[in-house]
């Protein structure tokens, strides 16, 4: 009965709407309509989360309830209009990235009545706070122009309106994507395919895809476990992949799988098991040392509401937080996959047994 | 004493058709040295319009549309077709190829890009190290042409090296009076040309020259001129328009030309000093029919009038540009109403030309 689906397509839907940080809902709209079909019923959180509820089948009625949180970010890198001089948008970045590669970028100005194409340009040397010749121009240097003409600025063109990457997704060969804002709706999209996945696989926990927001400015991510209380948490986000720029034992190849956070962020007989899972079903895996935070919304939700078990995987991507981040399909539909075999294989037993190494049933009794 | 003219009413305007045309040579690729897909448009719009229709052995396309009148004065327009963009001139694994710029092209506007390779614009993009891993203070280095790479994935293997690449933008309208496009830098004048050429007048030839190689040293109009050797020549193309204000609001008094003045008649630039009766042609023609022009500030940088004007005894030639803002780069800025200014302003020089004009000595 279903209309033909395909995750590639929806993928490039959701990198084609606009995300910015704390303005998710284009984004969370066309996620909403994506993840419809395959959960029982929604709902929103006051800062804008997304929370996608499959409820689960347990064996045993009188077992407690429990519920597995993915946690994907919706929001992406942007920037705000800070001054209008004359036809020029001056504007401030959302989020961290590197301002050498907006020259000539394209983007939306989401404007109140509506969006606004524009593109942002370099100035001449003579006309910049001063000469950047033989070096890069900085963000506070750079303009939009929207080609309205200053009046039509004007009359149409807040500061404080929100501007966004105009980009539109590049398909290279059959799996790679490239596209702003695949960091992280590539995560989005392995959800997705892990909710499709489920559909032919039974679950004890309720299963919770979650869409946060305003990941890339803070952490946010705490106020959804105050929302959900979650059992389990697994946050899904990018990783670096290696490729021009970025080619070191950091880095791991385009294809390589899902890669499976270690540290201190992560419990880690959750990453075990991970990891282990990956072994059984013959899937390939990185593993990512993450020594420090992860970067992640896994950050704001080990420490949420008392502490929840948490595990973060990533998707590899080369380009992070540029308009051209490069993934493959292979990597996202698999990293969908092992989250499907992981949630049906959870089960009181299973949940019990992720300890740490040295715990102890029924301490202190 | 600047001279009058008797307007003629029925003139050609630029309107919806001419801007689709814009948008499809915009959208073509046509780096210097590989400009057939642009001349194959040029070609398709002007068969069976154009008495002659003749590729030289450089790519130039040349169209003649025949007077009918007498003695009729032979005037060229040229036009180049090509474009900046890149090669791909070495493979360094798989899908990542090393490239060169053909072309002036400010490399602080390649990284975040997207790219089209080939003949059959094969996706690529030119990405950069992730802000997380770049070494403190990298920031403030230019990511030069020996750091970037054009990456069109480990799964495609159709690419190969010496294969052109230009910049993927896809021509857009922006608001009511702007267009956003790459090459504007020259499609506006030859999609300008091809309406010239549609729309020719009875009482001169029209030597249309849809030129190569411009972009590397005005090389395919040098060859053009003395294959034709006309009369008068005019060169139209689009020039930088540094028409923005100044960071602290301070008067911007070198802006080369400004949208929204019309088209830019040339008086002096990097490789030519303008016949003066041409420019005070084209100047007074505007007064009489109400065309707004301004004349391009005296600054560096050529056209393919350098060549033309001194090829054998010398023609003269001017100069007629577009203002277009962030030429060589991803994605330009042009308004519609300085292209219809534009073209006006060539569509009534034909009409009024006669030799009287460049008949007696240069001042």
């Amino acid at each position: 009965m279903e209309e033909k689906f395909n995750l590639k397509e929806t993928l490039k839907k959701t990198i084609s709407e606009a995300g910015v940080s704390g303005h998710e809902k284009p984004a969370r709209d066309a996620i909403r309509d994506i993840w419809a079909p395959y959960v029982d019923r929604f709902e929103f959180s006051p800062l804008g989360n997304l929370y996608g509820i499959k409820e689960g089948e347990r064996k045993n009625p009188d077992a407690p309830k429990r519920k597995i949180a993915l946690a994907v970010h919706m929001d992406g890198i942007g920037m705000v209009v800070e001054r209008i001089s004359g036809e020029m948008l001056y504007f401030a970045p959302i989020g961290g990235f590197d301002p050498r590669i907006l020259p000539g970028q394209e983007v939306i100005v989401h404007s109140a009545g509506g969006p606004i194409p524009g593109v942002i340009a370099q100035l001449a040397s003579h006309l910049t706070s001063k000469p950047f010749i033989d070096r890069p121009v900085p963000l506070s240097d750079l303009v939009i122009d929207t080609g309205l003409g200053a009046a039509g600025v004007r009359e149409k063109i807040q500061p404080g309106d929100v501007v966004s990457y105009a980009n539109l997704p590049v398909e290279m060969g059959k799996d790679h994507v490239a596209g702003h804002s695949l960091d992280n709706r590539a995560s989005v999209a392995a959800v997705t395919h892990c909710l499709r996945e489920l559909r032919r696989m039974r679950h004890e926990f309720d299963v919770i895809a979650v869409g946060t927001v305003q990941e890339e400015v803070a952490y946010y991510s705490d106020t959804l476990i105050n929302d959900l209380r979650p059992d389990i948490a697994i946050a899904i986000d990018v990783t670096f992949a290696s490729g021009p720029g970025a080619d070191d034992y950091r880095t791991r190849p385009l294809g390589s799988g899902p890669s499976i956070g270690f540290g201190a962020n992560i419990h880690p007989a959750l990453a075990k098991r991970l990891c282990d899972l990956c072994e059984e079903i013959d899937m390939p895996f990185t593993k990512d040392p993450l020594p420090n935070m992860s970067g992640t919304d896994a950050v704001a939700i080990q420490t949420a509401v008392g502490g929840v078990m948490t595990g973060v995987v990533s998707i590899p991507l080369r380009y992070m937080h540029t308009p051209v981040e490069v993934i493959t399909m292979k990597d996202v539909r698999r990293v969908g996959r092992l989250m499907a075999e992981f949630i049906s294989r959870l089960s009181e037993e299973l949940f019990s047994s992720l300890k740490w190494e040295d715990e102890i049933d029924g301490e202190n009794v | 004493m600047a001279k009058t003219f008797n307007p003629i009413m029925a003139l050609p305007e630029i309107g919806a058709a001419q801007i689709e045309l814009l948008e499809k040579l915009s959208n073509a690729s046509g780096v210097s040295g590989d400009e057939t897909a642009v001349r194959r448009i040029v070609r398709e719009a002007l068969s069976g319009i154009a008495d002659e229709l003749t590729t030289d052995v450089m790519g130039n396309l040349i169209a003649v549309k025949k007077a009918k009148t007498e003695n009729a004065p032979r005037v060229m327009i040229a036009a180049h077709m090509d474009e900046v963009g890149f090669m791909l001139n070495h493979k360094e694994s798989d899908g990542i190829f090393r490239f060169a710029t053909v072309g002036g092209i400010d490399p602080r506007a390649l990284a975040g890009k997207a790219v089209r390779i080939g003949k059959n614009g094969v996706p690529g993009v030119i990405g950069a190290c992730p802000i997380h891993l770049s070494p403190r203070g990298e920031l403030e280095n230019i990511l030069t042409l020996n750091s970037l790479r054009i990456d069109v994935s480990p799964e495609v293997s159709e690419v190969e090296v010496g294969e052109y690449a230009v910049f993927a933008t896809q021509f857009k309208r922006l608001g009511e009076i702007s267009l956003l496009g790459k090459a504007f830098d020259n499609r506006i004048g030859v999609a300008t040309l091809i309406e010239l050429v549609k729309n020719a007048p009875e009482n001169v030839e029209l030597i249309a020259a849809f030129t190569v190689q411009e972009e590397v040293g005005l090389r395919g109009a040098k060859a053009v001129a003395y294959r034709m050797n006309p009369d008068a020549a005019f060169v139209i193309d689009c020039t930088p328009a540094n028409d923005q204000p100044a960071y602290d609001g301070s008067e911007n008094v070198a802006y080369k030309s400004k949208l929204d003045e019309g088209p830019a008649i040339y008086v002096m630039d990097g490789r030519t000093l303008y016949d003066r009766r041409l420019v005070r042609y084209f100047s007074d023609l505007g007064d009489s029919y109400g065309i707004r022009y301004q004349y391009r500030q005296p600054q560096p940088g050529g056209t393919d009038a350098g060549p033309i004007h001194l090829t054998k005894e010398g023609i003269p030639t001017l100069s007629l540009s577009v203002p277009g803002r962030y030429a060589h780069t991803a994605a330009m800025v042009i308004r519609i109403a300085d292209w219809q200014g534009y073209y006006r302003l060539l569509a009534v020089a034909l009409r009024h030309f006669s030799l009287d004009l460049i008949s007696g000595e240069r001042e």
